[in-house]
């Protein structure tokens, strides 16, 4: 006769304690050299660390806090980061008969494009792909995936890769 | 006049629902004061209050001293810089009067949205000559977007808590919080609530990303 499996230890870490250590205003700077206007910055700021289940905004939090530690140890934004032609604008979630192109019903961050082309010619299936992967999903997903991109795309750069040129 | 007039609460009922629990609230006290003074307010109060908490928490205020004074649209004008539309959730018409003359270039929509029964929108929206237009709960999603600011006004706010009407609730989703440029609380009484606030709901402080 066989013991049956032992159940999983129960969760230890109450919810509180998640989002007790996000400091929002680190992430608040961590953004300020892409989206200089307070507001706008605020409603990406909201939409990573304080919406969403909350492992989603710990998640969020922790990964974006250490790829800004290492930005800083590479130099910091370069100057010419800001500037990208390429990246691809990322609609609010609205219900589908309300959303259209308007600038104002897409997110004021922008997904950048330069680090995944290093990946995939721009005009392959497989970079489209990769794009529609990242800019899918809830608020919190996707502006993640784009604030990561664009604190990749800074490291790379800082380290001298140059992001006009595909591989 | 040294008695309360018959049938106040059914006339406080229908101003409150066509202008606002506090601008009704202003509006009946400046009436009953002018008419009988501190005691008609000390009456209105007595007999009013507990049905209508807004209602009590302005006649205390006028008991203390505290008159109707002009109103500060500087802290909202400012919350809304930059923004194209201003969504508007609850009534309160002194309010909203004051407001619109400083934000001319803002399209304003105002959520048809009571808990009050049966509102006669039309007749709310006249007073504005189309300067306000409606939207509701099925609707208010066209106006999203990253130049879009909901308005509410707040009966009272602590470190944590305020009271809003209901209709905030009813259009505050998760989903709206990631829809919208900003949400502004405007604080519209002075001083909090003696009585169980009904008709009003608490919300959480964190709801806003502007306390005014």
């Amino acid at each position: 006769m066989h013991n049956p499996p032992p159940s999983p230890p129960p969760r230890r870490v109450p919810t509180s304690a998640i989002t007790a250590f996000i400091q929002r205003d680190a992430i608040n700077e961590l953004l300020r050299p892409w989206l200089p206007a307070d507001d706008e910055r605020a409603l990406v700021v909201r939409c990573l660390v304080d919406t969403g289940p909350a492992h989603h905004c710990g998640a969020n939090y922790v990964l974006l806090r250490l790829l800004g530690l290492v930005l800083e140890r590479v130099g910091g934004p370069p100057a010419s980061g800001a500037a990208d032609d390429s990246s691809v604008a990322i609609p609010l979630r609205l219900p589908p008969p309300f959303a259209d192109a308007r600038q104002e019903v897409h997110f004021p961050l922008t997904l950048p494009t330069r680090a995944v082309a290093q990946l995939a010619p721009r005009n392959s299936r497989h970079f489209a792909a990769m794009v529609d992967c990242l800019t899918d999903g809830p608020p919190q997903h996707a502006l993640a995936n784009a604030a990561i991109l664009r604190l990749i795309e800074s490291v790379l750069m800082q380290l001298g890769l140059n992001l006009q040129e595909t591989p | 006049m040294s008695e309360l007039p018959r049938g106040l609460e059914q006339a406080f009922l229908v101003a409150a629902s066509e202008l606002g629990f506090c601008s009704a609230a202003w509006l009946f006290v400046q009436e009953l004061a002018a008419a009988g003074g501190a005691p008609l307010v000390e009456q209105l109060r007595d007999e009013l209050g507990r049905s209508f908490p807004v209602l009590d928490a302005v006649a205390a205020q006028w008991l203390d001293g505290l008159s109707w004074s002009a109103i500060d649209v500087a802290p909202i004008v400012a919350a809304c810089a930059g923004a194209k539309t201003l969504l508007v959730v609850g009534l309160e018409a002194r309010y909203l009067d004051a407001l619109l003359p400083a934000l001319p270039t803002l399209q304003i929509r105002l959520l048809r949205y009571s808990s009050m029964g049966d509102v006669d929108w039309e007749r709310i929206l006249a007073n504005y000559d189309a300067r306000v237009r409606a939207t509701d709960l099925g609707s208010f999603q066209q106006w999203a977007g990253t130049r879009t600011v909901v308005l509410t006004f707040l009966y009272g706010a602590n470190d944590h808590a305020a009271h809003a009407s209901p209709a905030w609730l009813r259009l505050m989703g998760e989903d709206v919080r990631a829809q919208f440029r900003s949400f502004v609380g405007w604080n519209i009484l002075s001083r909090p609530m003696y009585v169980y606030p009904r008709w009003l709901v608490e919300v959480p402080r964190s709801d806003f990303t502007v306390l005014v």
